[in-house]
């Protein structure tokens, strides 16, 4: 039963993670690089260029590794609580959350070209903002870490008492057999 | 309308802020993880064909271990032990008059006393 609620909980966070690494990215950069703005009187169009022009690929590693993502947040959500295996897999995702941010700026989404007709072009370049992320993502691999030797102390410490526990059934208060 | 604006200014402010202040600290521990990602990917695209096949065979593989995984090790043993602690306790049965443990016994092994 607890098994089939786990997995209940490891397909929600694929679900999750699908939709914010995957559709909603494709998604955004699909709309913006087919986006056309027409700036008034003379209507020209605004073009805005993603990855210049290369958006193919930077939809391949958004998936590519979206995919991978969502795996491994299947695994780490469907696993129970204050185990090993949901710390570990945990800090993976998270590792694989930050290839996941590099990706942006190896495929040069990080990158947007604006074309203003009659003035010229303008480049906007995200990569600081990929940096500041990825500063984050360290303190959290730092707080999963800790998370991990928390929880391995804990196992620890429940197999000791495992060993010295002795029910009050076998032995009176006093220590007196019954 | 006008308050939706206003609503995503604040937003955006406020990420600003946030974004404006923990620069200092965090672009630098960012540029590390630069470091080790970019010595990493050197190896990565090369040696990994660039078709989706492989990522979603890792996709499939994660998702049915996981799946066997918490088939046969779902984590309850700690709720079980809990279970059988509080049922051991609760069997414990003590006498009325000394408070020591008569376990089944109507008679208490101790004083004697009817319970």
């Amino acid at each position: 039963m607890g098994g089939m609620k786990n997995l209940f909980r490891g397909f929600i966070g694929m679900a999750i993670y699908m939709t914010t690494t995957m559709l909603i990215p494709a998604l955004t950069f699909d709309f913006v690089d087919k986006m056309e703005i027409p700036i008034p009187p003379t209507d020209q169009i605004l073009d805005i260029e993603i990855a210049q022009g290369g958006i193919a690929v930077v939809i391949f590693w958004l998936v590519a590794l979206g995919l991978t993502i969502s795996g491994l947040a299947f695994f780490t959500w469907s696993s129970p609580k204050d185990s090993r295996r949901k710390v570990v897999f945990s800090i993976l995702l998270v590792f694989t959350n930050c290839f996941y941010l590099w990706s942006y700026k190896f495929s040069g989404a990080t990158a947007f070209g604006i074309q203003i007709p009659g003035l010229g072009s303008v480049t906007l370049d995200f990569v600081g903002m990929v940096l500041l992320y990825l500063g984050a993502y360290t303190l959290i691999i730092v707080a999963k870490i800790w998370k991990l030797i928390e929880v391995e102390f804990g196992k620890r410490k429940e197999k000791k008492e495992e060993k010295v526990f002795v029910p009050e059934s076998t032995f009176g208060k006093d220590g007196g057999a019954l | 309308m006008i308050i939706q604006v206003d609503i995503l200014r604040m937003i955006a402010e406020f990420i600003g802020v946030v974004f404006y202040y923990s620069r200092a600290v965090l672009s630098p521990i960012g540029e590390v993880m630069k470091f080790w990602i970019e010595f990493l990917l050197q190896f990565f695209p090369q040696n990994i064909p660039a078709d989706y096949n492989f990522y979603i065979i890792i996709f499939v593989v994660l998702l049915i271990s996981g799946v066997i995984i918490n088939y046969h090790w779902p984590g309850e043993k700690k709720e079980v032990k809990e279970k059988e602690k509080k049922e051991m306790e609760v069997s414990a049965k003590k006498c009325k008059y000394c408070g020591k443990p008569i376990g089944d016994s109507e008679f208490c092994p101790y004083c004697g006393s009817k319970n």
